[in-house]
């Protein structure tokens, strides 16, 4: 199965999925979870929700939240001169110079832009100790007429992924791994039965503002949910516990998860020998669970440990999605009603 | 009202269940219970006094949480790190006893000596020198009581004085203390519905006010706050936000709303009707959850009366007994103000 | 379409107390619209039914505050303290004149604003360094008594700037975002029949942070919301080197802001029709900034949104300058869109 992984993996990956433009993603995960769920659709607001209904009496309904937006650019200005200016979406500057990119074009063709810099010998003192920022970058895209490219035009970044054994280095696992750990779940339940609907939502625009999870968990109500993103592993993080790659999922703690339902997932990762960790969250998580808990779900929240966020290269482990998409999977069976007072009537009475 | 007691319990952002369970053990108490109570899965509490007129519905609103801190790392000599639960500066946590986790284990914040400071007044402490020490020993044995992700709070003890209230969490225990208050002394039946909503996890982004109208529909919010005062010698008075003894204050704008014009002019219209003196603040900084009820959901219009907090979010605050009591009678006046409920921008009826 | 534009701009209504744009508004559009109400929080909401047989519920938001100041402080010789309402920068209060009304007799109040400078040097540093709590405002009252006769602390104000016809080019306090309220109500002047239904909200208190456009939608949930709204310029000397913004070469069609990214639908129905249509448009990234589509993009499960701008020169000053064709085509442009059977 682990080859099936990698290549559902990679294939996420390379898809084309900005902001409010996923449908290159759309169209890869719907193809990958299609086999595992019951109903596919996308709503009004860009979300891929793939539902697998229970088994027998239904007793309410779980949402599993796994964006499918990437970081990348936008073309904000076109020169005639046959370049570029950018707006970044989630991007370190740092990252950009030398770097090959894939220009979307309105017609929908992909075509190649380089992000350039001064080499060494033209550099002076001045210019060796800055770091361009967006004003400074720019994309050459003269390899083709200036006429392709306009105003809005979204950019990603080209790469090509390293594999070392179950270590995989590429773009975007961002939260595509993520992703492939909710459909990694969602076959697993093909052998278990659960009582609860689970609604696999691949969620649009979560790296401008979580618009499609909290829209999505408006729509669904579902009784609880779980946001499922990345965070820091194998690097140094002022003030914070270390995160390893390799030792599975972060569990968020925080005022934002749920209390219960964070106790839950401690408690079920420990009965089935899923190795995790604890991911401290003292205030806004910076994923769709902020946007579901205001719109008043119970949210829990699992990172999968990840080195160089927003990296051309980020770095993630196999393992750590299977074990990711093996924890969701029995979350959702273990569900019980009176887990954490679940049902319409019970989220307003005594906790 | 249990000023005291709400001023020492420990609920920070997050985990506010000691301080909600205690007012759900007083409310047991109420002479009058209310006709229903409500406790949603984030820990907003929320009782409901139904009134003569049920078509309309006032809620008054305070919050249960304070802002503490929370353990981000243990290091190898068991110190802990920690990171902010809402806006705390590092500035006021030197030299501090603080309660860690459900077990309340105490510990100390304490700083290198000045002996061996090169520089002691070059720059604020930043999080990561802000070393929790709990004595306990290494890392190893502090992890057997202390886990990544438990909430420190601050350990003050309540002090009374002639004209003085000093502790923690005036903001905005005080507000809680008010709303148990008028849930005690409300022995007839109201005019309108009025909800009593102790909400949640304000101070980490007004996250817990926005469900209450899930639940409810209200016509009008009022929230009671503790708020900023400012007046001290290193600052101008004309950008005090309040000053202590001059009465509760009433907001006009504040971060993310402008307080509903029809109900501003109700609170005040309220307080010069009753004699409470009353001022008005003096600094637009800050937010309430008004901004939050504004903004969620269908939309509900607000207003604020605030009790002036010297210090707030730092271990120890100072309020005015005076400024205590009538903040307690304005929001009292004002929520059972049958204007309060009946604001309306219908062109036609303008004026309301 | 001036004197329309003119009538809104010079009303003075900040974030918060929009009474007087919204009792203009009303009468402006009397005799054109079918219903209209006001929402709790103060939006106002128009409808003109349409006549098509399953017609699509399309919403234009255009915003019917404006950015001020609150006053917060009378001192003792009369001279007041005042804080921003929405994104006022210091800077822009330097040389403006600001407007708030009298309670005494409802007459106009001016005030003019300075810095604090008990030396010459303070002063320098409070010019390199602008901030609110080194300024004041002075209504020229004579003593403390005398400034409370005409204003109160918690009284909201606003530029005192009129509207200047320069022809092609319109200069005004508030064109952010009256200019969007102004074509709203054009357009249910010249739409008689709509085919589908059209809703116009004139939404409160966006320049404080989105709030009316984040609850308008609730009741109506409409298949599409267009925000119209001001957006940022590159055209004037060394201007925004990274954006592509031009008074006059027709509204922008925006794809990206601060605060969201325009639904791909509403996109390509304004770009459709701009181009079906002759109209010129532009394509928009604004690197700062946001608008209501954001409210509305987030409400209960979703209304696809996006915004159509009016490319704006010194957004937020006292004199802010629009192109008038960019304001006409913008009105045919929308008429395009929201005429369109489905």
């Amino acid at each position: 199965m682990s080859n099936g992984l990698k290549e559902m993996l990679l294939e996420f990956s390379k898809s084309y999925g900005p902001p409010g433009r996923e449908e290159g993603t759309r169209k890869s995960i719907a193809k990958w979870v299609k086999p595992y769920c019951d109903k596919l659709e996308t709503d009004r607001s860009g979300n891929l929700i793939a539902v697998k209904y229970a088994n027998g009496e239904r007793k309410g309904s779980l949402m599993i939240t796994t964006h499918m937006d990437e970081v990348c650019m936008v073309v904000s200005k076109v020169l005639e001169e046959g370049y570029l200016r950018v707006e970044g979406i989630g991007l370190d500057p740092k990252l950009l110079p030398s770097q090959k990119v894939n220009i979307h074009t309105r017609d929908n063709r992909v075509l190649r832009g380089v992000i350039g810099m001064l080499a060494p010998h033209l550099q002076t003192k001045e210019t060796k100790n800055k770091v361009s920022d967006f004003d400074a970058l720019f994309v050459d895209c003269s390899m083709h007429d200036i006429k392709n490219f306009h105003v809005g035009d979204f950019i990603t970044y080209e790469v090509d992924p390293l594999i070392v054994s179950s270590t995989v280095f590429t773009k975007t696992t961002d939260n595509r791994a993520s992703c492939a750990a909710s459909v990694e779940a969602l076959r697993m339940l093909q052998h278990f039965r659960h009582d609860y609907d689970v609604y696999a939502v691949f969620s649009s625009r979560e790296e401008v503002g979580a618009f499609g999870a909290r829209t999505a968990a408006s729509l669904l109500q579902p009784d609880a949910a779980i946001v499922v993103d990345m965070t820091f592993a194998d690097e140094k993080v002022e003030g914070y516990n270390d995160l390893k790659i390799g030792d599975g999922p972060a569990i968020g703690k925080g005022p934002v998860p749920t209390r219960k339902v964070t106790r839950y997932i401690e408690r079920i990762a420990e009965q089935y020998n899923i190795k995790t960790q604890v991911e401290p969250v003292p205030g806004r998580t910076g994923t769709d669970a902020d946007q579901v808990q205001l719109e008043g779900i119970p949210v829990g929240l699992l990172s999968i440990p990840q080195s160089y966020m927003h990296n051309p290269y980020e770095k993630i482990e196999l393992n750590d999605i299977k074990e990711t998409g093996r924890l969701i999977a029995h979350l959702t069976c273990e569900l019980k009603e009176s887990e954490f007072c679940l049902g319409s009537k019970s989220r307003e009475g005594e906790r | 009202m249990y000023l005291k007691e709400l001023s020492e319990i420990r609920g920070v952002s997050g985990n506010e269940v000691r301080v909600v369970t205690f007012l759900k053990e007083m409310i047991k108490e109420l002479p009058v219970k209310p006709d229903s109570i409500k406790e949603d899965h984030l820990g907003n509490l929320m009782c409901l006094r139904k009134g003569k007129d049920s078509t309309k519905t006032a809620v008054l609103m305070a919050h249960t949480d304070e802002v503490g801190l929370m353990v981000t790392r243990i290091e190898e000599d068991g110190r802990l790190l920690a990171r902010p639960l809402g806006g705390v500066d590092t500035r006021v946590m030197l030299g501090k006893r603080v309660l860690i986790g459900d077990d309340d284990i105490p510990a100390v914040i304490s700083y290198k000596a000045i002996h061996n400071q090169k520089d002691p007044l070059k720059s604020p402490p930043r999080w990561s020198d802000i070393k929790i020490d709990t004595g306990l020993g290494d890392k190893k044995t502090v992890e057997k009581r202390i886990q990544i992700g438990d909430t420190i709070s601050f350990d003050t003890r309540f002090e009374e004085y002639d004209n003085r209230y000093v502790g923690k969490a005036f903001d905005d225990r005080a507000g809680c203390s008010m709303l148990l208050r008028m849930m005690h002394e409300m022995e007839e039946t109201p005019e309108h519905n009025i909800v009593f909503a102790f909400v949640v996890q304000e101070e980490t982004g007004l996250r817990g006010s926005g469900m209450v109208l899930k639940h409810f529909h209200p016509d009008a919010v009022l929230v009671i706050e503790g708020t900023t005062a400012g007046d001290n010698p290193e600052l101008k008075e004309a950008r005090w936000s309040t000053h202590l003894d001059n009465g509760p204050a009433v907001n006009y704008l504040q971060g993310g709303y402008a307080i509903d014009r029809r109900l501003f002019e109700v609170v005040l219209q309220t307080a010069r009707e009753n004699k409470i003196p009353f001022q008005l603040k003096g600094r637009t900084v800050g937010s309430t959850d008004t901004s939050r009820t504004a903004r969620s959901f269908y939309g509900a219009p607000g207003a604020v009366v605030n009790v002036p907090s010297r210090y707030i979010h730092s271990p120890v605050s100072v309020m005015s007994k005076t400024d205590f009591e009538n903040t307690y009678k304005l929001a009292r006046a004002v929520i059972n103000n049958k204007n309060f409920v009946r604001v309306s921008y219908d062109p036609k009826t303008r004026g309301a | 379409m001036k004197e329309l534009i003119k009538k809104l701009v010079e009303v003075s209504s900040p974030s918060g107390r929009e009474d007087s744009i919204r009792e203009t508004i009303i009468n402006e559009l009397e005799g054109y619209v079918d219903e209209y109400r006001v929402d709790a929080i103060g939006n106002l909401i128009v409808r003109k039914a349409g006549s098509a047989e399953n017609p699509k519920k399309i919403l234009l938001d255009g915003h019917a505050d404006e950015i001020g100041v609150v006053i917060t402080n009378i001192d003792k010789d009369g001279f007041l303290r005042i804080d921003p309402v929405g994104g006022v920068n210091p800077l822009m209060l330097l040389g403006a004149v600001m407007r708030f009304r009298s309670k005494s007799d409802g007459s106009v109040i001016r005030g003019i604003v300075s810095f604090e400078s008990e030396t010459a040097r303070d002063l320098q540093n409070n010019y390199k360094n602008p901030s609110f709590d080194n300024l004041f405002l002075d209504i020229g009252a004579t003593s403390k008594p005398d400034a409370q006769e005409k204003v109160s602390i918690g009284q909201f104000g606003t530029y005192d700037a009129g509207f200047i016809d320069q022809g092609k080019r319109l200069i005004s306090k508030a064109m952010d975002d009256r200019i969007a309220c102004a074509i709203i109500v054009q357009l249910f002047r010249i739409i008689e029949n709509p085919v589908n239904d059209l809703y116009g909200v004139f939404s409160v208190q966006e320049e404080v942070g989105i709030v009316g456009a984040s609850v308008a939608g609730y009741d109506i949930m409409p298949d599409m919301a267009i925000a119209i709204d001001v957006t940022g310029n590159s055209d004037t000397p060394k201007g925004f080197k990274r954006m592509d913004l031009q008074l006059g070469k027709g509204p922008a069609i925006k794809i990206k802001d601060r605060a969201s990214i325009s639904d791909r639908k509403v996109v390509d129905a304004l770009m459709e029709a701009a181009e079906e249509n002759n109209i010129p448009y532009q394509p928009e990234v604004l690197i700062f900034g946001g608008t209501n589509a954001h409210g509305y993009q987030l409400t209960r499960s979703g209304i696809p949104s996006g915004t159509l701008s009016i490319v704006s020169r010194y957004v937020h000053s006292p004199h802010e300058m629009v192109d008038y064709d960019d304001v006409i085509n913008a009105v045919e442009l929308l008429k395009r869109v929201v005429e369109k059977k489905s």
